[in-house]
């Protein structure tokens, strides 16, 4: 029982710590939302607002919570959706 | 001061520089044999023996005691200590609980091999250790502690409580880590070449697997002038150097609280010092029993050489001083179960101008496998049990009608187990005939 536990316990670490999950880290969204979007994150004080490159952020934020299952939604104005929000029509937030 | 003291040290390191790495020591073994040192003792030994006797011939009462020769007795000596933590919480509409699932698990593995043979002492130990946890607050696991520590030291006991020694040690993650955050935060990122780059994000990639592998090499002289049960203290004194090999890109946060809405982080680079060391460490047993035991140790390296800094980095060799300082405490609760704690303090100023603080604390249950496990014992001197009955009608399978409620279950038709025949085996309790190897 120990050692099945122990095990266990040891399996869990092992596939959490060496990262097997399909997100992406911020450097590796970053890279993909440029090739995506056709250029970097626009600075703050570049942005009609001053809020930000929100289409930038809201990329990079799916891709870091869906990684490469992260769609990309119209192209006027893109959005990013995970598949399971597409149902709730929300972009991945952070 | 320190340096000073290592400086006048530094032609006692003659002897030290002769001896090749511990590894190659060993080729020393067989000829160590004809001045071979009597093991150390508790007290210092009283000469019974006549002066005029020769002098292979002085027998001290510590070396007739088989109390003494138990000490750091000839050899091979293996020891190996495994822990691991489990726990798992899912709540589901609760009150007063959030809802989702929270498991945390970490391993812990403390193990040394230990040679004597004559004035020839070699120690080497292997320890790791690391943990995730999962909460809903962050849906995914986060690493929260991970090292991997190895250290060869070689003694050699010109006179038993002093000589020179060798010793290699590495120190390093095992797993990639990063930065997991709830919400995006702003990251502040100074390169290398003084740039800086802002990113904006919550899952900052910091470190690869293995990186940075931090590996250390010391020469000099040694002292143990303390060898008792309570406290066994060991100095070393010498030339030491330390190298840092770093992944490409691999950060470090080195947060100011002062800049609230961004988290600084620095790209950590190769580097390398060399120069006097001296460390200290003691280790022993708080009680008679020997169920509590401890561990302490401090290690300065006041460099002479270093890589080059960066430009517009003017920090003198004193303010590159790396610093460790450790502590441990373990204490065996039950002869299953053990409690452990560490603390570690470790400022290395070249890789990142801050000190690197870790506490750890866990409880740690035994693992006893093949030959050292339990053997069972039967409850009485019945007769055998005979087999188990065959599976009930429906065991192991949902879809099968269930058996007759009022039958026992299958597995009742086997006999309860029996207790073990003796108490479980000890904890492994972290042996404390050396120190830790994350010592300095």
């Amino acid at each position: 029982m120990r050692i099945r536990s122990t095990a266990f316990s040891l399996a869990a670490l092992a596939i959490a710590a060496t990262g097997c999950t399909d997100r992406l880290t911020t450097q590796e969204a970053y890279t993909t939302c440029e090739e995506l979007l056709g250029r970097p994150a626009a600075a703050a004080e570049d942005t009609e607002d001053g809020a930000g490159d929100t289409v930038f952020a809201e990329c990079v934020a799916c891709h870091e919570n869906c990684g490469p299952d992260c769609s990309l939604l119209g192209t006027a104005t893109p959005t990013f959706s995970c598949p399971e929000e597409q149902g709730g029509g929300g972009a991945g937030g952070g | 001061m320190r340096s000073a003291f290592s400086l006048r040290l530094l032609p006692g390191l003659l002897p030290g520089l002769l001896v090749p790495a511990s590894l190659a020591s060993l080729a020393l073994l067989s000829a160590g044999d004809a001045a071979a040192q009597v093991p150390p003792a508790d007290a210092p030994p009283a000469v019974t023996a006549d002066v005029a006797t020769p002098v292979t011939e002085i027998k001290t009462e510590e070396l007739a005691t088989p109390e003494a020769a138990k000490v750091r007795p000839d050899g091979w000596t293996p020891g190996i200590a495994f822990g691991a933590t489990m726990n798992l919480n899912d709540s589901r509409d609760v009150v007063g609980t959030q809802n989702g699932t929270s498991f945390t698990a970490g391993f812990l593995l403390d193990s040394e091999l230990l040679f004597n043979k004559g004035m020839h002492e070699w120690r080497n130990t292997l320890k790791a250790g690391a943990g995730a946890t999962h909460a809903p607050a962050i849906d995914e696991f986060v690493k929260t502690n991970d090292g991997l520590a190895l250290e060869s030291i070689y003694l050699l006991h010109l006179i038993e409580v002093l000589g020179p020694f060798a010793r290699f040690a590495m120190n390093t993650n095992m797993f990639p880590s990063l930065d997991i955050r709830p919400a995006p935060v702003n990251y502040a990122i100074a390169e290398l070449d003084g740039t800086t780059t802002t990113l904006a994000g919550r899952r900052l990639d910091l470190t690869d697997p293995f990186s940075p592998i931090i590996l250390k090499q010391s020469l000099g002289i040694f002292t143990q002038p303390l060898n008792k049960d309570w406290m066994k203290l060991e100095a070393r004194a010498g030339l030491g150097a330390q190298e840092g090999v770093v992944g490409e890109d691999n950060l470090a946060i080195v947060d100011d609280a002062e800049t609230p809405n961004v988290v600084e982080t620095s790209v950590l680079d190769d580097f390398f010092l060399v120069g006097a060391e001296g460390v200290v460490n003691i280790w022993g047993f708080f009680d008679e029993a020997k169920r509590v035991s401890y561990t302490a140790g401090i290690g300065v390296l006041i460099p002479f050489v270093t890589n080059e800094l960066p430009a517009g980095d003017d920090r003198g060799l004193a303010e590159l001083t790396a610093v460790e300082g450790n502590a441990g405490l373990n204490a065996k609760l039950f002869d299953w179960a053990s409690f452990t704690y560490r603390f570690s303090a470790v400022r290395q100023p070249l890789l990142v101008d801050q000190w690197q603080v870790s506490n750890m604390a866990l409880l740690t249950f035994a693992a006893a496998f093949g030959s050292k496990a339990p053997a069972p014992e039967p409850e009485c001197d019945c007769p055998p049990p005979e087999p188990a009955a065959p599976a009930a009608p429906g065991a192991g399978d949902p879809v099968a009608p269930p058996a007759d409620p009022a039958a026992p279950p299958a597995d009742a038709a086997a006999p309860p187990p029996a207790p073990p025949a003796e108490p479980p085996p000890p904890a492994p309790a972290p042996p404390p005939a050396a120190p830790p190897a994350g010592a300095p």
